[in-house]
Formats: structure tokens, sequence, C-alpha cells
């Protein structure tokens, strides 16, 4: 043990190299030190203790105290808010709004938007159906101005007949 | 110096640089501060990093001194001789019984050393640095650091034995 009584008299001047100090502190780390050396065995212990410091665990120190306060403000905050609801909801029963429309798989409650999504997709089919039947009413002009061919048939008859009947005169 | 080489190179010394820091102003709060301080200060001049040899020395000189700013502005008169300032609160012995009463007893007088030698200590024996770098961050010469070494060891020690005598006796 004279060689730790040596390295401490060398530390305590200042001249110990890294190594022996090392050496110095792995010898206070043991559980057991001689009596006449105890004396020093916290002081190495600090320098441990300070080396394994942290700046996270100086975080995550702090965020644990506060943690019990944070429960019961929290607890509180929460139980008042309730509160506060279960009044207003007794004073005015909440007149729900059953109504929704499902929009691109989406559940839309706001009525205006709703009413206006309607408008404007029903607008779309009314140009759709416009737009669509533009051809059917060319047919129908086309139709009505056949009408006077369908009557050719009968004027042909009825030319006929006129021809039989001025044969028969002459 | 790009994103990816500061968070691998200076991002890694924060521990480092939060215990120098709180060896300093002794204030878990206000080392924080100045390590996200100069975290800040170096990422603001990261394009300059590259040009600096070693960099864990320079961003604990640049800690000790962002410290040394903090402690002239909060608190000016800090550093008190150490004999006067333990006199006021030095434990009873009795009060010391427990190991670690006695720590936390030994990181008073750490505490209250002067502030080169509060600084030089913890290099030292918490860090351990060589001689040459902790010249280099505390910005004097490696007798200068020696001799500083050597008192505040010999004040510690000096400390430790007046407690002990009266605790055994």
């Amino acid at each position: 043990m004279k060689q730790i009584d040596d390295l401490l008299k060398k530390y305590f001047k200042g001249k110990t190299t890294l190594q022996e100090e090392n050496f110095l502190k792995s010898y206070f780390r043991h559980e057991k030190v001689l009596p006449e050396h105890e004396i020093y065995k916290s002081l190495f212990q600090v320098f441990d203790e300070k080396a394994n410091e942290k700046m996270a665990e100086k975080d995550s120190e702090k965020k644990v105290l506060p943690k019990v306060k944070r429960f019961w403000k929290q607890t509180v905050a929460i139980s008042g808010i309730a509160a506060a609801l279960l009044v207003i909801f007794w004073l005015k029963p909440i007149e729900k709004n059953e109504d929704f429309v499902i929009v691109n798989g989406k559940k839309i409650e706001n009525t205006q938007f709703a009413q206006n999504y309607a408008l404007e997709k029903l607008n779309n089919v009314s140009n759709t159906l416009e737009n669509n039947l533009k051809p059917l009413e060319a047919i129908t002009t086309v139709k009505s101005s056949m009408e006077p061919v369908k009557k050719i048939p009968q004027i042909k008859k009825r030319l006929e007949k006129i021809e039989e009947t001025i044969t028969l005169n002459n | 110096m790009d994103a990816a080489q500061f968070n691998s190179v200076i991002l890694p010394l924060t521990d480092q640089l939060f215990r120098m820091a709180k060896s300093i102003v002794c204030n878990d709060e206000a080392a924080k501060d100045a390590v996200q301080e100069l975290n800040a200060k170096l990422w603001e001049n990261r394009s300059q990093l590259d040009k600096v040899q070693n960099l864990t020395a320079f961003a604990m000189k640049s800690m000790r001194n962002l410290c040394l700013d903090w402690l002239r502005t909060k608190k000016p008169n800090r550093d008190v001789p150490l004999d006067e300032n333990l006199i006021a609160t030095m434990p009873n012995p009795h009060q010391l019984i427990e190991q670690k009463d006695m720590t936390n007893y030994v990181k008073q007088l750490i505490d209250k050393l002067p502030e080169l030698q509060r600084t030089i200590i913890h290099l030292r024996d918490v860090e351990g640095l060589e001689i040459s770098e902790i010249a280099t961050i505390t910005a004097t010469t490696e007798n200068a650091v020696s001799v500083n070494l050597s008192r505040a060891r010999q004040k510690l020690r000096k400390e430790l034995m007046a407690i002990w005598n009266e605790k055994v006796m």
C-alpha cells in the first residue's frame, strides 16, 4: 500500500500522470480501502459521479419531479372542463344535427357546404343532359320536316285515281 | 461543415460541454442554457469550423468563455476565497457520518474553489485531459495549469483532513 501513499503524495502535488491517476481512481472505486485512505474516498467518488453526468439525464430527472404536480394539475383541469360541459348540456340540450352527406368517402355535416355541393353537382348533371340532348332536338326537327314526305304515298294514290278518272272519261 | 458533420462532431460533445459549463456556473439550468447557446453559435458559424484543428478543445474553450461571460453578468462576485466562505457553511462533523453527506460536502468544496482552479480540477480529474489540452482550453501556460492544479488539490486535501479529524475526534 506504500504505492498508493506515494501516488497520493504525488497526486496532491499535481505531479501524477493520467495513468497513475486512473490507477488511484480504480483503487478508490473498491468497496473497502485502507482506513487511512478512507478520507480521500469521497473525493474520487465525486470525480466518478461528475464524469458520468449527462445533460439528458438532468432533463429526465427534472421531468420526473413535476410529473406528480402536473398529474394533479391536469386532473383538476380536466375535472373542471368536464363539470362545465355537464352544466352546459344540462342547461341547453344539444340539438344534434344528424344530417350529413358522404362526399368522396368523407362524412360532411356542414349543411351549407352540402347544399352548395349538391347544387353544383345538379348543375353539372343539367349541363351534361342539355349537351347530350342537343342531337335529339335535331332528330325531332328532321322528323317534323319529314312529315310531308309521309304524305307522298297518299298523294301518289290520289294522282293514280285522278289518272283513272281521266282515262275513263276519255 | 454541413449538418451531418455538425451532428456527428459537435453534438456528441454535449454532455462534456454540459459538465464543463456546470463546473463553472454551478447551476444545472444555466449550464444547459449555455450549452444550447454555444451549439446555436457554433451552428451559425459552422462554415468556419472546418478551419479549426482541435474541435473539442475549441468547443471547450468557447464554453468556458461563454460561462465566464455569464458569471460576469449574472453573478459578478461569485468567487469567494475558500476558507472565508466555508466557515459559514461548514457542516457539523456529526452530520458527515454518512458517505453521501461526505460526497455532497466534497462537491461543495470543489464549487467553492476559484474559477480557474475549479475548471482545471474538472478538466483533469473529471474529464481526464492532458495538461497541454487544459492549457489550451484555459488559455494559460502548462506551468500555470500544474501550479493551479496542485493548489486546488491541496486545498481540498486540507479541508478534507480538517473535517475528518473533527469527525474522528
